[in-house]
C-alpha cells in the first residue's frame, strides 16, 4: 500500500511533529532532522515529488527503518492515526534512540 | 458412504451414533468435518508471502562501490552494497543497512548516483551536528568516519 509524498509529510511527519521538532532541508531530496531537546536523534529523506505522488513500496521500507520503525504497519498506522505520536516518542525511547 | 469423504490428512471423520439420528437409521452415519480449513488457508498464504519473498531474494546482488563522484569525499575503502529491481515498483534501489542509507532510480546507473549523492548528504548532515547526535546518529557517524574522509 503505497503513501503519497503529500500523505507523508503532512500526516506521518506532521504527526511526529507534534512531539518533536523537525527540520525540513531541501536538497537532491527533501530531508527531514527529527530533534528533541537539542539533540538531532534522526534523520530521513523523501523524493520531491508533484502533488499525488506515491512512496513507492520498496521506498517505504526504507523509511520505515530510518524512523526505527518496527514494521510497515506501523508506518501505516502513523500515517492514519492508530499510532499516536506520544506513541512514537516511546517507541524511540524504548529503543534507547532517545535518551530518557 | 466411508469412501465418498475427501481423504486429506487434516480433516476428520465423525461417526454420528444412531441416538443422535433420533434412530431412524441403525446404520452409523458419518459426517465431513473440516477442522482445519483455517489453518491450511493461512498456511497458504504464509507460503506465497515467503514464495515472494524469496523471488525479490534471488534477484538481489551484493556489488562494491569503490568510488564516490564527489569533489568533497572519498572512500577509505570500497563499500559492498546491496542491488535489487522492485518488480513491482519498477525501480532500481541500492542499500546500504549498517550506513541507514539508500538510493533509488530507473535504472542501475541512476540508483548508484543517487546513493552516492546521499552518502555525502548524510555525511556533512552528520557532521554539522556531530557535538548534538543521538545515540543512533551516534553510531552512523561513527561508521561513516571508518569508511569516508574528506579530500
Amino acid at each position: 500500500m503505497p503513501i503519497s509524498i503529500s500523505d507523508f509529510k503532512n500526516k506521518v511527519i506532521g504527526k511526529i511533529s507534534e512531539k518533536m521538532e523537525i527540520k525540513e532541508i531541501k536538497s537532491h531530496h527533501v530531508r527531514y532532522q527529527f530533534w528533541h531537546k537539542g539533540t538531532k536523534i534522526l534523520t530521513t529523506f523523501c523524493s520531491h515529488g508533484g502533488k499525488g505522488k506515491d512512496i513507492r513500496n520498496d521506498i517505504l521500507s526504507k523509511i520505515k527503518r530510518e524512523l526505527k520503525l518496527n514494521n510497515l504497519q506501523q508506518l501505516y498506522d502513523l500515517k492514519d492515526c492508530p499510532m499516536s505520536a506520544e506513541d512514537y516518542f516511546n517507541l524511540l525511547k524504548q529503543k534507547n534512540v532517545i535518551s530518557n | 458412504m466411508y469412501q465418498n469423504f475427501p481423504s486429506s490428512p487434516w480433516s476428520t471423520i465423525k461417526e454420528i451414533s444412531s441416538q443422535e439420528t433420533f434412530e431412524i437409521e441403525r446404520k452409523p452415519q458419518y459426517v465431513y468435518v473440516d477442522v482445519h480449513g483455517a489453518e491450511i488457508a493461512e498456511i497458504k498464504e504464509r507460503i506465497e508471502k515467503l514464495e515472494k519473498k524469496l523471488e525479490e531474494r534471488e534477484g538481489q546482488q551484493i556489488i562494491p562501490v569503490q568510488f564516490l563522484d564527489s569533489e568533497k569525499l572519498e572512500l577509505k575503502k570500497p563499500i559492498y552494497v546491496s542491488l535489487s529491481y522492485g518488480v513491482e515498483d519498477e525501480v532500481w534501489i541500492i542499500d546500504c543497512p549498517e550506513l541507514n542509507i539508500y538510493g533509488s532510480g530507473q535504472d542501475e546507473t541512476e540508483a548508484v548516483k543517487d546513493f552516492k549523492i546521499i552518502l555525502e548528504e548524510k555525511y556533512f548532515d552528520l557532521k554539522q551536528d556531530k557535538a548534538k547526535l543521538g545515540p543512533a546518529l551516534q553510531q552512523e557517524w561513527s561508521l561513516f568516519n571508518k569508511i569516508v574522509k574528506e579530500k
